[in-house]
């Protein structure tokens, strides 16, 4: 019974003046779509308006871009510090929707991998020859950390140079494929 | 189209391009024009005008709609423009071009897995090309050029003559074919020359060959006493027990005992002095690493992580000793065992031999085979021991944050979890090997049986003579044995190759002109100090220090001023020359600084670091680390005027207490006064206090900064602070802003002025208002 009652006298604790708890301040400071456009300028930067301030040549960033534990997309300038912190931004209209896309898929290049070919080893350095779905790619792993094991299956894959590469699921690839993932993993 | 790996050497060449007196034919040099693939040539050749020559090039590996793909741009003194393939065999088209003229900017974004390459003009930015970070050194190149030719433009110079600048090989790569080195490497296992290095290695042997003959000779004597027995078990079977013949017999015997008491002491000699030739040789090699690596120059050592450097020293070394003393011989016993029991078999009986070949070759593959397969999974167990234990470092440590978020339950199951997967991986393996090795016995196994049978009907038939039978089924078993090894044997000189390229590539690096010939000594240095136009960049495109000019006469005290990354710290490690500024001239009392012998120009410089680095060692031999001839008196004055004596003679040891393991009780503020002492013990004629006061207490900081005004007393210094605080007795400051001079003056005129300073004092004297309350 004790343990209860200071367990709810921290959560009162956390509360700010106006009553609102940290996460809650979190929720209030996130921008709707409404409050916000996007738009690049003819210097190829990305511009952002939030309630009428712009910012020009900010950089978009997924908050979870390997879980998508929540779609939120942060906006930061060229000090990478966060200018505006967007939720849900599938409901921008549709032109700051389509720059958004754009943004995004420049922030993120990863090619995700459809079929291993090959690995082949030699002297700790392994060259992987896969199809993906940006074309077929060959690339050189150097220890094996940089491969990340995520669940389901899920596989990412950092190159030599820092290129990434997707495993979505193994277990859907051909058996060839996933008895050649089998050894790097 | 698929991603361009390519294996041409996209980094050659680029060196050589700048040197217009090697241009020959129409663009570049013959040495880049081999570089690049046919057809891009041809593009090259074809769309080049003539006198214009390329100065930079640019892979880029993605498409504009995010394919792989290829495209290449290229800067010459006229134009940028980018190639890209049309699909028809040998042809592209030219995707874009701007005059330089246009250029007003250019930057390489940097995004997740791939990066773009921005140009602007006045009126817009045109995205030129998308790559992957594989081109990242490329593209870094070609913007620095980029730069250089606006800047130019912009100071009235003719641009059509830019260097590029020198190529920085991304170290994670071969410089000479491209290629990925391994985790640990700075070789390339490809273009290594295996014969050179095989010789190389050997010449350390070279001043030790009596004794390396003499244990090789014992090694092949040991060998051939070996094979004697069966031929005696030949002749106890065939001679002496059907003739029932005593004195062969005692012959026989004596023999024997006179092989197995010799090749035992034989034995012993070749073990020691096997033993002492490699540790001689690891003696010999450690010495030469260490003190090369002494030598070798600061940016050998940023680019390197010291984890892999100790290494080098340690484990690549005792691998070497390893295949000297043992793998080099084991090699050469086997095969001198093979060949001379091939030959023995070979004159008892051609057929029974040619039978027992038989399963050689099955013993061999299937070793070469089992040890693949058997080296992938112990890769993965050894993996999963690597997580387990990752687990064990991160929990252990942290045990109070388990504990204070009351975790121990998951912890337990994260951990129960990872063994589990441990005790699968575990068990395959054991599946591998529990069934080869039953496997290879049966294969030798089912070779003697044809033996027996085949030379059983041999001996019934009258065609061998039982005791030949014997002796060659004993010298069966010592024939697979080797054969066995074959199977490892490329593997291991492989790794001792790799362990030998790795050593001796520390050897070769360059190390710092200490002792140059023909060095100005300056003795004393007075302490004027010059900066001009210098600029320096660690890497390409981005200069650390950026054209900084600036005089401090002899005895003046300057704090060095500005936000993180500005080049404080670069500026102060080119006043010590630990590195060469790359543009400009320092000067010292009038000369270029890297006209100075350099040994005679450090001893005169002092250095204190934020983390003051002490040896392991008492008191005493710190302060004295620069002069370990120092007497009692000088050590405790400078313990003095570095406010440390009186906290090291409070300790139950004084000066002889040891700083290491227990040293790590001293506080910061304790061991950077014993940096103090060691640099005031040293009494140099510049000094850099590179935030040597960062890391204390305010109530620390007053005591070291009493010691510090003691300190810089009739020298050169340069302090370099965050608190500004620290500098009030600096007499100008020196501000940075992004490797470039912004202001220089005392501590009024910068306040008075408005300028960045004035912005951070503002800032600082806020800051320190709400520390005092």
């Amino acid at each position: 019974m004790s343990d209860q009652t200071i367990e709810g006298e921290g959560r009162n604790r956390e509360a700010t003046q106006e009553g609102r708890t940290p996460a809650e301040e979190v929720a209030q400071s996130l921008l709707q779509p409404e409050q916000v456009r996007i738009w690049e300028d003819p210097f190829q930067n990305l511009c952002i308006s939030v309630d009428g301030n712009e910012y020009t040549g900010v950089r978009p960033r997924h908050a979870f871009p390997l879980t998508g534990r929540a779609d939120y997309v942060s906006f930061l300038d060229g000090k990478d510090l966060e200018v505006a912190l967007l939720a849900h931004p599938h409901k921008l209209d549709k032109a700051s929707r389509q720059a958004l896309k754009n943004a995004l898929e420049r922030m993120y290049y990863v090619a995700k991998i459809t079929r291993v070919d090959a690995i082949t080893e030699k002297m700790g350095v392994s060259q992987w020859e896969v199809e993906t779905d940006r074309g077929y790619a060959s690339f050189e792993v150097v220890d094996r950390n940089n491969i990340r094991k995520l669940p389901r299956g899920r596989l990412m894959i950092q190159d030599v140079d820092g290129n990434r590469f997707e495993v979505v699921d193994s277990t859907e690839l051909d058996e060839r494929s996933q008895a050649l993932l089998f050894r790097e993993t | 189209m698929g991603r361009p790996c390519l294996f041409w050497s996209r980094f050659v060449g680029l060196c050589e391009m700048s040197d217009t007196e090697q241009t020959n034919g129409e663009y570049g040099t013959s040495v880049q024009v081999r570089a690049l693939p046919e057809d891009v040539q041809d593009w090259l050749g074809s769309t080049l005008d003539p006198g214009e020559t390329v100065t930079a090039l640019l892979l880029a590996d993605i498409t504009a709609s995010g394919d792989f793909g290829e495209r290449w741009a290229f800067l010459t003194n006229k134009r940028l423009m980018v190639f890209s393939p049309n699909g028809r065999e040998g042809e592209a088209d030219v995707a874009f071009e701007m005059s330089l003229e246009q250029i007003e900017d250019a930057e390489v974004r940097e995004y997740v897995g791939s990066s773009t390459l921005i140009v602007s003009s006045e009126e817009e930015g045109h995205e030129v090309a998308r790559f992957s970070l594989a081109s990242h050194h490329e593209a870094a190149d070609l913007v620095h050029c980029l730069k250089e030719i606006v800047r130019e433009r912009k100071a009235g110079k003719p641009i059509d003559k830019i260097p590029p600048p020198p190529p920085r090989r991304p170290d994670h790569r071969c410089s000479k074919c491209g290629r990925a080195l391994g985790r640990r490497s700075e070789t390339c296992s490809y273009c290594q020359d295996r014969r050179k290095i095989l010789a190389r290695l050997f010449s350390y042997l070279m001043p030790f060959r009596w004794y390396a003959l003499l244990g090789l000779s014992l090694t092949l004597l040991i060998t051939a006493v070996q094979l004697v027995p069966p031929i005696l078990t030949k002749q106890l079977v065939d001679k002496v027990i059907p003739n029932r013949d005593l004195s062969l017999l005692g012959v026989i015997v004596g023999v024997l005992v006179g092989v197995y008491v010799g090749s035992a002491v034989i034995s012993i000699f070749r073990t020691y002095i096997m033993s002492w030739l490699g540790n001689k040789v690891l003696f010999a090699f450690r010495v030469q690493l260490f003190g090369h690596l002494q030598l070798l120059r600061l940016s050998y050592y940023n680019r390197r992580q010291t984890g892999r450097i100790m290494s080098r020293v340690t484990g690549d070394i005792s691998r070497l000793q390893y295949f000297i003393s043992e793998g080099f011989q084991q090699i050469l016993m086997s095969l001198v065992t093979m060949v001379l029991i091939a030959i023995i078999l070979l004159v008892m009986n051609s057929w029974l031999f040619l039978l027992a070949l038989g399963p050689a070759p099955i013993i061999v593959i299937s070793t070469y085979v089992f040890g693949r397969r058997i080296h992938t999974l112990y890769h993965r167990l050894w993996r999963r021991a690597a997580g387990l234990s990752a687990i064990l470092a991160d929990t252990i440590p942290g045990i109070r944050v388990v504990k204070s978020f009351a975790q121990e339950r998951r912890e337990s199951r994260r951990f129960s979890d990872h063994s589990a997967d441990l005790f699968t991986q575990e068990m395959q393996a054991v599946k591998l090997w529990a069934g080869f090795f039953p496997f290879l016995g049966l294969m030798t196994g089912l070779g003697s049986i044809l033996i027996f049978s085949v030379g059983g009907y041999m001996v019934i038939a009258g065609e061998t003579t039982l005791g030949t039978l014997m002796a060659f089924t004993a010298y069966l078993w010592r024939f697979y044995t080797p054969i066995q090894q074959f199977g490892r044997i490329n593997h291991r000189l492989q790794q001792c190759l790799t362990s030998a390229e790795r050593v001796f590539e520390i050897l070769d690096a360059d190390p710092e002109p200490l002792e140059q010939p023909g060095g100005k000594v300056l003795q004393p240095v007075r302490g004027k100090v010059e900066f001009r136009d210098v600029r320096f960049s660690y890497l390409p495109g981005k200069y650390a220090v950026d054209g900084i000019s600036f005089t401090v006469e002899p005895g003046e005290m300057i704090g060095l001023v500005g936000p993180s990354g500005a080049g404080k710290s670069t500026t102060a490690h080119l006043i010590a020359r630990f590195y060469d500024v790359d543009e400009g001239q320092i000067l010292i009392d009038g000369h270029d600084i890297r006209d100075l012998a350099l040994r005679s120009y450090r001893e005169q410089i002092g250095v204190v670091l934020q983390e003051p680095y002490l040896f392991h060692g008492s008191i005493w031999a710190n302060v004295a680390y620069a002069n370990p001839q120092a007497s009692a008196d000088e050590i405790i004055a400078a313990a003095r005027a570095a406010n440390a004596h009186d906290f090291i003679i409070a300790m139950p040891d004084g000066y002889d207490t040891v700083i290491g393991e227990r040293g790590q009780t001293l506080s910061g503020g304790e061991r950077q006064r014993i940096s103090i002492a060691r640099a005031i013990l040293r009494d140099p004629r510049i000094l850099i206090l590179d935030e040597a006061t960062a890391s204390v207490d305010t109530e620390t900081e007053v005591l070291i900064q009493n010691a510090i005004e003691r300190l810089v007393k009739n020298r050169t210094t340069f302090a370099i602070a965050h608190r500004l605080s620290t500098l009030r007795k600096a007499d100008r400051l020196v501000v940075l802003e992004r490797g470039k001079l912004l202001e220089i003056g005392t501590h009024e005129e910068l306040l008075e002025s408005g300028g960045l300073y004035s912005r951070l004092c503002r800032l600082q004297s806020e800051l320190s208002k709400i520390r005092a309350w």
